[in-house]
This record gives structure tokens, sequence and C-alpha cells, in this order.
């Protein structure tokens, strides 16, 4: 059977699949956040998302997909994403992403915050801010005409700007009544290149962003990434889709947590 | 969350279950050859297909695929693949690809193969004989330290010398315990370009080759795909993994039943 490259453009009652989905994706790590404190282990937070997701008629999409054992991604501090929730507690000092993605109605929304455990050094709530905002230099740039190219180069040049590096290994992907799906956004490249978006594509943007060098590794687990050189790295993540004018994201927070401080 | 871009390197444990997975795709299409003949339906080669798969202890792929209703895909004449099996009748003169995913023990087999129904038209035969020897050319290059560039211009090459174009929304991909993976195996390409192959690889080639121009349309079902211009278009498949030398293809024909005609 042959891999589509086809993008699907969707209709108004996809929107509102959607935006339940990510409302839903949103709301968990809002009632997550208060949890991110120094001893909690990455474990209880996953339980907690868990627990919350299937309380209200959903799906943790991670859970055994391709094989991952957890109901969310824990990525601590130099783990730059996929990090496998487990005993580890959380120190005072520590960041975190906390990724989500629910399955409510057929339909996906994926969604990222960081989190700072205690007090964090000024390096790393910099490197928080940077990466937020390289986030939002890309989601700007959404509109039909624009293209998949238009998007990285923003945040990659955002992101060099403030001399921090744009992982290369992993990258944004179409969703919908599918986990992922085409088009890849990748967060480096150049304008006017890759894919023109169209109203009603529906994808992720979700750098993430190195104090130091952009290369990773996987550790033997399969999945863990962390950075090579054991730089910081921080991730924020939407599911947006391309509208007449611009976008829509679909997994704003409810309660206005978009990025730490929370509390 | 991402999908994982890291292509596996299999060991021979993995060969030897893709062997497995393999055969048994290639065996479901044998046991097929003689019912494909004009007065049968679509729906019935798909029971037959299913229940062949599911007596040999093993589940067809497509089956709830990303929403994909039935167990195998049948694409008759200007369908290029993705074709919903029904009560379509096949009738004299007509020619149809059917497309069989097996996972077996985890691991699948992915393969398909024109078949034409009573007797058919020269431009039909020659157009099948043309995608037939294209996927050959394709394969043919494979061996590490190739790229997947020089395969999609093999491809291309061959194709387009006899005067025929190769659809480009639809591409080969990795395969082995995960349907669709990376890498993805384009039809079209520059030598020299794209991912090097390495020993252990595994993925699906499988042009899709069209008598008319390249343009394809998905129709409102989301699945079958069929040519613009309403031209011939033909298909055929083979999983294969790159050995130390070249490569294995895992879903010959137990039979020598490659291509029609089968009797």
């Amino acid at each position: 059977m042959s891999q589509s490259r086809t993008i699907k453009i969707h209709g108004p009652e996809d929107f509102e699949g959607m935006r339940k989905a990510g409302r839903l994706a949103a709301q968990t790590i809002d009632v997550v956040t208060p949890h991110v404190k120094p001893g909690v282990t990455t474990e209880e937070l996953d339980t907690i998302c868990h627990d919350f997701i299937v309380a209200h008629g959903a799906q943790p999409a991670p859970l055994n997909y391709r094989g991952f054992p957890k109901s969310i991604c824990a990525s601590v501090n130099h783990v730059v994403c996929h990090g496998i929730p487990g005993d580890k507690k959380l120190h005072d000092g520590d960041i975190i992403n906390l990724d989500i993605t629910t399955i409510l109605d057929g339909w996906y929304g994926d969604t990222s915050r960081m989190f700072t455990v205690g007090e964090v050094s000024v390096k790393a709530k910099r490197l928080i801010d940077i990466t937020f905002e390289a986030m939002w230099e890309g989601i700007r740039v959404v509109k039909p005409g624009a293209t998949t190219g238009d998007i990285g180069h923003a945040i990659q040049s955002f992101a060099e700007k403030q001399r921090c590096s744009v992982v290369r290994d992993f990258c944004g992907h179409g969703l919908g009544r599918v986990f992922h799906d085409a088009p890849n956004i990748m967060h480096f490249g150049e304008p006017s290149t890759g894919t023109k978006l169209e109203e009603g594509m529906f994808f992720t943007i979700e750098p993430m962003i190195n104090l130091g060098k952009y290369d990773v590794k996987i550790l033997g687990d399969g999945w863990t990434a962390v950075t090579k050189d054991r730089s910081l790295s921080a991730q924020f993540e939407h599911s947006l889709a391309v509208t007449a004018d611009g976008f829509e994201v679909f997994t704003q927070s409810p309660e206005g947590l978009d990025k730490p401080p929370y509390g | 969350m991402h999908e994982p871009q890291k292509i596996i390197l299999h060991d021979r444990a993995g060969f030897e279950a893709m062997r497995k997975a393999g055969r048994l795709a290639a065996e479901t299409l044998d046991m097929i050859a003689p019912h494909v003949k004009p007065g049968i339906s679509t729906d019935a080669l798909d029971t037959l297909c299913h229940d062949f798969i599911v007596d040999h202890g093993a589940v067809p792929a497509p089956l709830n695929y990303h929403g994909f209703p039935k167990s195998v895909c049948t694409s008759v004449n200007h369908v290029v693949c993705h074709g919903i099996p029904g009560d379509k009748i096949l009738r004299d003169g007509d020619m149809l690809n059917i497309d069989v995913t097996t996972i077996v023990d985890g691991w699948h087999g992915d393969t398909s193969r024109m078949f034409t129904v009573g007797e058919t038209s020269v431009k039909t035969k020659r157009l099948i004989d043309i995608t037939f020897e294209t996927m050959w050319a394709g394969i043919r290059t494979v061996k590490p330290g190739a790229t997947v560039g020089d395969i999609g211009h093999a491809i291309q090459t061959h194709a387009e010398l006899n005067r025929c174009s190769v659809v480009e929304e639809f591409c080969g991909h990795g395969i082995g315990q995960v349907f669709q993976t990376v890498p993805s195996i384009m039809n079209f390409g520059t030598p020299g370009t794209g991912t090097v192959l390495q020993e252990g690889m595994f993925f699906t080639i499988e042009p899709m080759v069209n008598l008319g121009k390249a343009g394809v349309k998905v129709l409102d079902d989301g699945w079958t795909a069929v040519t613009k211009d309403r031209s011939l278009s033909a298909q055929f498949e083979h999983s294969l993994g790159v050995t130390a030398d070249g490569f294995e293809v895992f879903t010959q024909s137990p039979e020598g039943l490659d291509k029609p005609p089968y009797s």
C-alpha cells in the first residue's frame, strides 16, 4: 500500500473536531501544571495526565504508539524530546517539557509546554522565553500562500539571532484524524521553498531549541533524544490550522498558562 | 510528539521475520490469481484474501489502517491506487492492481501485482510490462551506498523512456514492525541525492505508471486515487531489504506468478 504524499484539506466540521481535541490537550497541561514541583516523579505526572484524559472520554495518543510505553512525553533539562516518564524525581532548578496528545472522537490534539521546577537559572529562563517566541515567530507566518520554508526560516533566524540552535532531527507534522501525516514542518529552512500552505491544512509547529549545538543522539531505550553536548534544550508546541486569512491555534491554554512562570 | 525519523537497520532476525511476512503476502496474490476473471466483484476478491490471510494466523494490515474499510486495495483501470473493494464487477478487458499487506508475528509484508481480466488491449499489456520493468529498474539499483534518489531516477527514466509518466503523490516507504515509516521512496529523483542506503534497511518499491499524464486526484471517499486524464495506471510492488552486496526481495511469488499472463 503506497504512502500518501497528498495533504488533506479540512472543512468546517473538521475544525470543530480539532477544537475539541486541542482544547482537551491544553486543559490536560493546565491540570498538571500545579503538580510540577520538586519531589514529584515524571511517572506521577504521566498518571495524572492519563487519568484526566481518560476521564474525559479521550485517549492518550502516545501510549503504545510505535511501542512508546507511557501516555505523555516528559523531557527534562538536556532531553530534547520523547523522554519516557519513570521514577525520576524532579529537582529544584530543573526545566521540563510535557508533551500531550489526546484523541477525542477520532481527532488528534497535540501540544507541549515548558515548566520550571522551583527556582531555575537565568539561562534556563532565557532559553524557555526564546523557545516560546521562536514557536510564535513560526506560527505568525502561517497563512494561505506562505510556505513551510517560510515557517522554518522564521524560527531558525529568530533562534540563531539569540545564539541558540535549532534541532534538525525532529519536525512538526500534519495531523487531524491521524497522528502524523504530510506535510513535515521543518524548524529551519529557506523562505519561499517547500510546500505552499492552503486553507484547511492542519499541522503542528514545535521547535526544539538548544543552548548549545543542535546535534542530538537517541539513548538505548530507542526514544529519549538528548543533546550530544548535554546543553539545555526546550520546546513548545501548538496544533493549528491554516484559515482564509491566517491561522487558528487549536491548543491555546484555557487558563492562560502559556509559558512559565505559571504560579 | 514527533514521528521517529531514524531509519532502523535490521539484523538477521528481522530478515527472517520479513521473509515469513513477505512470503504470506505473495502467497495471497498467488492464491487470488485464478479468481480474477470476468463477473467477480472486487469485494469477493477482498473476502478471499482476508480469509486466506486470517486462516494463516496473520492480519491484513490495510483493514482499519487510517480508516481504510477493507483488507486489500483493488485499483481498476484508471484507478492509480487505494481503490476500495466493493460491488464493482470485473469485466472482460479490465486490468487491476491488488495490493496485499500481511502482518505476521508483528512484521509487515507488502506487495502488489497487476492482473488482466479476460482479453485486454495491446496498450494495456504494454503498460503492465513497462510498469513491471520500471519496478525492477528501481530494485536493481539497491545496494549499500546507493541513494533513494538513485532508485527514483532509475524508475522515472525507465518509465519516461517508454513515453509513460510516474505518479508523484504516492511513494514507497520504510517497512518492518511498522506498516509505513521512513525512508520515503519517491518514484522520481536525481542520482546521488537523498538518503544513503545501508545494509539492514527495509522498504517497498512501488512505482505507479500512467499511460497519460502524471496528475492524480483523490475521490470523495478519501482514498481512491485516479488519473486526472482518466488514462490507464498500473503498479507493481515488492518489499525488500538492503543486503551487504545488494538486495533481498521478501515478496517474490512462490508460484512464479510474477506478472500477467498467469496461466
